[in-house]
């Protein structure tokens, strides 16, 4: 299957599948619009473009590896995940909880504004909900440069786009982009909440043990 | 309704002469190679009006072989040579005509003839007949013969004017007539029938609906064409990159004036400072005239002051001189005055003489006294240093003279002692004078030869101690003794990578490593050399120090310096042989032990040349050895200092140490002993000249003259009692009164003098030499200052020298003035080596001959930045804002109303067909089509179908403000920046692209839905094509088909339908199973249409009990023809032409 439909693409088709293949897999998102610093727009991105009209033939090569390919037309993006669930990939304690913050922002502002796929955000806002949520107390390692470590790590699989500054800055803004809704799904958004209010009243100290537990859908 | 009754085919490939029924549904078919659609391309021909054949068998492949020529001429293949082989030759004509037939019985031909008279060339006519076929067939009788040919063209066009009205029929001048002539004879067809009719021949079902509607459904063109729009975009993306490229320009170009002017502030703050020394000098110079034009008023008046004076002392002692002179002349009137003259006379002589030599006597014991203790004390000391000095460290020769220096000393010493008891009871004779002279000019000359000597050796003690001492004080610090601006590199590449990561480290190789085996350590030092100073950084910011050393490096100029790649380096280990260098490397780090095994690994240790040659590449302790087929010296002043080591070694220290002690000691010994010969070198000590010893024996020896005088004298004194001589005795005593006040006199007056007499001399001094001098010196700093404008002295250079004079002296002005003068000029040679790069790279990147070295100006590059900022850049904003507007407003009016333009038509096609559909069952099934917008697209699609893109004027730029920036994105996407710089893949992509968004189906989403009767449940056929078969799901497409023909011949209406019912579809329903078959003939009755279908014969078993005509084609391969019969009668032969 795969074979034939690649075959009949052009040299220059084959290098782009190529290119955008490699993207999607050290990414495992491709997200259809994302903020480009150089013009200050959001723009549409030419991965998403090129896997959105070449689709079938990513679905096919990526099936021989057990790997679904996803995409959500209505909020623009494409997304690997592995249903057996072997190859997944654990973060760390801040970055799940910077994950969860992240989540529950974008769920918030969507309320505000349906239209909208990706939620502009700034450190100080980041800082200020983490601190409202209390996740720097289940986690003692939550700090300004651990956060920015953990938005550098999503902002490398197309889950936050940076929008101003670098992450080192003392302010800066990025954008959640959609694809946080995949990245961790409903169910593990309730079990994480639980455990972070268990925490809260415990306030035990091992509580980053705890959030390690949880998985993310990076492969 | 209109209804293909009857073709005619006459010399069509193998068809000689044919007459073949059609029914309403008509099965065609045949084995393979038969010539099915050899008919249905006849037929084609005649019903689309195109004889080019583009369409020929299109069932069979994309690429058809079969043409015209072919047809007609009847070729079968090729022989071996490449001809062309054919069924007829010579003049020859063919004729496809088909026969309709009207509800009302009614019949009328359309037909074409080939006329074939010069290959390879045919001319060919389409014609219409308002009746049947005429009756003889398109044929004539051969004369003489009982067989007929086809009728030549020009005959057939006479028989028509001779037998039919001029209405009934009619022969057409070009292609194009006879098409728009038969949409109208078929009933007012649309343009549509020739596409659809076309497609539906070759149709085989696809799986992908948006295709499928776009090619078979709808009849719009799938991309839109945008040109007009990409020029408009290319000429605005053209000129915006050359704004970019003019602005970048005018940044070099503004750099250059920059530069400019720092050059232009140096040099005149050079010029400043020039002047303020210039002008400070001529003031110093002024001041020291003054000065002494001062000093001489002053030795003037001075002058005169003592000139009077002198004068009235002149006067006193003239007149004291002649008291005296009459005393003198009372005094000789006295008696007995001469002869107490004369005695006086007498006496004083012998005093005089008895005085003289004792002085003589005095002054020559004086002096030997003066030489013994001089040399005394000398000879004391030399003795005393060399007895202080242990100086056996010094070489043989030299302790040989310093032996023979040290017995002349005693002898000295000896000699003096003796002299200095004689001379203190006056008993110094003849032979000690010269015993002294003789020992003294000896012990001199010895000491300066010896003191020449030593100098010499204290210069090579003195050189080794000092290198000696500079190693001990590095090590003293516990450093090691790097290079300084070695030591500067790394503090500051440290620092500059701390800025960024506090975690960050800088290490030397030679700092990490040991050398276990102390005995290699010169060649080791010795083959690292430059190596050994290599940094190692931390692994991630290996590229950022990089960066960091780059700059560094050309900074300090220092280029022996690298980072070494642990990361690399590890990955890619090293083989280290036996007994290698590496072998006697200790370290804990494993950066640098790789690295040690990267440089020394390949290196073996070995004790002799004949080892190093056999292994290639071996060392031995001494720097020496083999390596690369080739003797190896390397210098082993390399490896005099140690640098490798994780610590200072304190053995090191130590012995350093040791032997800067004992050099330090043998330095001050012989310095000692060196200072004690010292005199050697000093005028104060006077040699005893020969003449000068045979003085002072002279007057020694004179002395024993004295006692005689003195016997002279009692007599003279005896004589003088003798006479009275009282009364010369007073007048004596005035005498020397004034005596007295004349000398107090003259005193004053040669004190006098001597006063004028210097004064005279200052004052020519002052005169003469140092007063023309100072004018002529003054004259040339003023003429220095000449150089120097009046305007520019005027405006800033007076102003700017006072303000230094107000607050410092001129010296301290000529002292900071120099030490500017000096800063300035460095930094102005800096300054205009800058300009002049910036400049030469300017000049070369844009070729153009402008003046790069005349530092003087800078107007040509102030003038071209002029130009470009004033008047270039602006005119190219102006045109890019032009440029723009007219590209964005080309992209809304051109490329997004054509996409609009066709997604509302294939909307309202489908809609059309959906109307259609809603009628038909296929079993229980309906079919419905559906178009949305696609998600993906959204919001492109939103803008696409705005009304704003309808409005011709759009005065508050209502469009622009809405969608500029989504516009300006999608316009990004079709076109490239720059078609030069892009590289093959990006125009590939962005071909791509265009491809995509200039197709209206891109911005849509086509589904075909399937609804079922019994549930009332729709199911997508988009998603359920995967899991059916092919034949389940041919049967939409089919259906859909029908349904365009359905509603193109209007076959639902009720009235206005007398119209054309035909649907040829050729290798049809080639994947549906029987029963399906069956299904979809019974389907073909409903829709009313007239069906000619072709298909291989293994399908003759369903479909001949289906249809009302099942026709057979045969092929005779012996005589290489075709024939055509009805499935119940079979022909055997038919009449040759």
């Amino acid at each position: 299957m795969f074979e034939e439909k690649f075959n009949k693409l052009t040299n220059s088709l084959k290098k782009q599948f190529t290119t955008y293949m490699n993207e999607l897999m050290f990414t495992t998102f491709i997200v259809r619009k994302k903020f480009d610093r150089a013009t200050g727009i959001s723009k549409t991105t030419p991965a998403y473009l090129f896997i959105e009209t070449y689709f079938d033939i990513f679905e096919d090569y990526l099936s021989y590896a057990g790997l679904n390919l996803n995409k959500d037309d209505d909020y623009g993006v494409i997304y690997i995940n592995a249903p057996d669930g072997e190859n997944r990939l654990r973060v760390d304690g801040v970055t799940t909880l910077v994950i969860y913050a992240l989540r529950y922002h974008y769920e918030d502002m969507l309320k505000v504004s349906s239209s909208q796929t990706d939620i502009l955000m700034s450190s100080t806002d980041l800082r200020t909900l983490i601190h409202e949520l209390g996740l720097n107390k289940v986690n003692k390692k939550m700090s300004t440069i651990s956060m920015a470590s953990a938005l550098r790590f999503l902002a490398s699989h197309n889950i936050v786009a940076r929008a101003t500054k670098t992450f080192s800055d003392p302010y800066y803004t990025f954008y959640i982009l959609p694809s946080i809704r995949y990245i961790i799904d409903s169910q593990q958004m309730n079990s994480l909440l639980s455990e972070i209010n268990k925490d809260q009243e415990n306030n035990e100290d091992n509580a980053s043990a705890a959030m390690n537990e949880v998985n993310n859908d990076i492969i | 309704m209109i209804l293909f009754d009857k073709l005619r085919l006459i010399n069509w490939h193998y068809f000689l002469n044919e007459v073949v029924p059609i029914s309403k549904i008509t099965f065609l078919t045949g084995a393979n190679g038969t010539g099915k659609s050899t008919i249905i391309d006849a037929m084609q021909v005649v019903l689309t009006g195109d004889p080019a054949g583009k369409n020929f068998n299109k069932a069979a492949s994309e690429k058809t072989g079969r043409s015209l020529k072919g047809y007609l001429y009847g070729e079968t293949g090729e022989d071996a040579e490449g001809n062309v082989k054919s069924l007829r030759k010579g003049n020859f004509t063919s004729y496809v005509v088909l026969q309709f037939v009207e509800d009302d019985g009614h019949h009328f031909s359309l037909g074409i003839y080939f006329d074939c008279i010069t290959a390879p060339t045919e001319q060919h006519q389409f014609f219409y007949i308002n009746d049947a076929f005429p009756e003889h067939n398109f044929t004539i009788k051969v004369d003489g013969k009982d067989a007929s040919v086809a009728m030549p063209g020009k005959q057939f066009v006479e028989y028509c004017k001779k037998t039919y009205k001029p209405e009934d029929y009619r022969f057409f001048e070009n292609n194009i007539a006879y098409r728009n002539f038969i949409l109208g004879r078929f009933g007012d067809l649309s343009e549509k029938f020739f596409s659809l009719f076309k497609k539906a021949v070759g149709f085989t079902p696809i799986l992908n609906i948006s295709q499928f509607i776009t090619e078979y459904v709808c009849d719009i063109e799938t991309h839109v064409n945008i040109t007009n729009t990409q020029t408009n975009i290319l000429a605005y993306k053209k000129l915006d990159i050359e704004a970019k490229k003019m602005k970048e320009k005018i940044a070099k170009l503004e750099d250059i004036a920059e530069a400019y002017t720092e050059y232009k502030r140096i040099k005149e703050e050079t010029y400043l400072s020039q002047y303020v020394l210039d002008r400070a000098r001529y003031e110093q110079a002024k001041e020291m005239l003054e000065s002494a034009e001062n000093e001489l008023r002053n030795t003037r008046a001075q002058n005169s002051a003592a000139s009077e004076e002198i004068l009235s002392i002149k006067e006193n002692i003239r007149e004291l001189e002649s008291d005296k002179n009459d005393k003198l002349i009372q005094r000789l009137k006295l008696p007995g005055f001469s002869e107490s003259m004369r005695i006086q006379e007498k006496k004083n002589d012998y005093d005089n003489k008895i005085a003289a030599l004792k002085t003589g006597y005095d002054v020559a014991l004086a002096k030997i006294g003066e030489y013994v203790s001089t040399y005394h004390n000398l000879a004391e000391q030399v003795v005393q240093a060399f007895n202080d000095s242990d100086l056996n460290f010094i070489k043989d020769s030299l302790k040989k003279d310093i032996d023979t220096y040290k017995n002349l000393t005693k002898d000295l010493l000896n000699l003096t002692s003796s002299m200095n008891s004689k001379m203190q009871e006056r008993i110094v004779e003849e032979r000690d004078i010269r015993r002294l002279q003789q020992i003294i000019s000896e012990f001199s000359r010895s000491s300066s030869s010896l003191y020449v000597k030593l100098e010499n050796e204290l210069f090579l003690i003195n050189n080794k101690r000092t290198d000696v001492m500079s190693e001990v004080n590095m090590l003293n610090k516990g450093s090691k003794p790097f290079p300084r601006r070695y030591v500067e590199l790394k503090e500051e590449l440290l620092e500059r990578l701390q800025e960024n990561h506090d975690d960050a480290f800088v290490d030397s190789f030679c700092d990490l490593i040991d050398i276990t085996d102390k005995k290699w350590t010169r060649a080791i030092e010795a083959v690292l050399y430059n190596k050994k100073f290599n940094f190692f950084v931390n692994d991630e910011y290996y590229e950022e120090a990089n960066d960091i050393m780059k700059e560094l490096c050309r900074e300090k100029e220092i280029y022996s310096v690298s980072l070494v790649d642990v990361v690399q380096l590890m990955a890619h280990p090293t083989k280290v042989i036996e007994h290698s260098l590496a072998d006697v490397i200790s370290t804990d780090d494993e950066g640098a032990r790789a690295y040690a095994d990267y440089t020394l690994g390949f290196i073996k240790r070995c004790e002799t040349f004949e080892e190093a040659r056999r292994s290639n590449s071996g060392l031995l302790a001494d720097c020496t050895g083999y390596r690369g087929y080739s003797t190896w010296y390397l210098n082993q002043k390399k490896g005099d200092v140690c640098f490798i080591g994780t610590n200072v070694s304190s053995e090191d220290t130590y012995a350093k140490k040791q032997a800067y002690y004992a050099l330090d000691k043998e330095y001050s010994m012989l310095n000692r002993v060196y200072n004690s010969l010292s005199f050697t070198s000093n005028s104060n000590v006077q040699l005893m000249s020969i003449n000068e010893s045979e003085n002072y024996i002279q007057s020694i020896s004179a002395l024993a003259e004295v006692e005689e005088l003195k016997k002279k004298i009692d007599d003279c004194d005896e004589q003088m009692n003798e006479g009275n001589l009282e009364d010369i005795s007073s007048i004596d005593e005035e005498i020397e009164n004034i005596n007295a006040d004349l000398a107090q006199y003259q005193e004053e007056y040669d004190n006098l003098i001597k006063n004028t007499g210097s004064f005279d001399t200052i004052i020519k001094d002052l005169e003469e030499v140092k007063i023309p001098e100072l004018r002529r010196n003054c004259e040339n700093l003023l003429k220095n200052l000449d150089v120097y404008s009046q305007e520019f002295v005027d405006n800033s250079g007076d102003a700017y020298y006072l303000s230094f004079a107000s607050t410092a002296s001129i010296d301290s002005i000529i002292m900071s003035s120099i030490k500017k003068y000096n800063q300035f000029s460095s930094r102005i040679r800096e300054s205009e080596a800058n300009l002049k790069s910036k400049r030469e790279k300017y000049v070369t990147f844009y070729h153009l001959n402008y003046q790069v070295d005349d530092c003087t100006t800078n107007e040509e590059f102030d003038n071209e930045l002029h130009k470009l900022n004033e008047v270039e850049l602006p005119k190219y904003e102006k045109n890019i804002k032009e440029a723009y507007e007219k590209a964005i407003n080309e992209a809304r009016s051109d490329f997004l109303h054509k996409l609009r333009t066709s997604i509302t038509e294939v909307s309202s096609q489908i809609e059309k067909l959906n109307a259609e559909l809603q009628n038909i069952h296929f079993g229980r099934d309906n079919y419905r089509f559906s178009v949305i917008p696609n998600r993906d697209y959204r919001e492109y699609y939103d803008m696409i179908m705005d009304d704003l893109v309808l409005k011709k004027e759009d005065p508050e730029d209502e469009f622009n403000a809405k969608y500029k920036v989504l516009l300006g994105e999608l316009i990004d996407l079709i076109t490239s920046a720059s078609n030069e710089t892009s590289s093959a893949e990006q125009r590939a992509e962005i071909a791509q692209r265009i491809d995509k968004f200039t197709d209206y189906r891109t911005y849509l989403v086509f589904d075909l839905f399937v609804k079922s009767d019994n549930s009332g449940f729709e199911s997508s056929l988009a998603k359920t094509f995967r899991k059916k078969s092919g034949g389940e799901t041919q049967t939409p497409f089919y259906i859909s088909i029908l349904a365009s023909f359905a509603q193109l011949y209007r076959s639902n209406q009720k009235s206005n339908n007398n119209t054309l019912r035909l649907v040829i579809f050729d290798e049809a329903f080639s994947k549906m199973d029987a029963v399906r078959i069956k299904e979809s003939v019974a389907l073909l009755r409903n829709f009313g249409l007239q069906v000619i279908l072709s298909t291989p014969s293994e399908k003759v078993s369903n479909l001949a009990t289906e249809v009302d005509t099942t026709l057979v084609v045969h092929h005779n391969q012996a005589k290489k023809r075709s024939y055509i019969a009805r499935h119940e009668v079979i022909e055997k032969e038919k009449t040759t032409l």
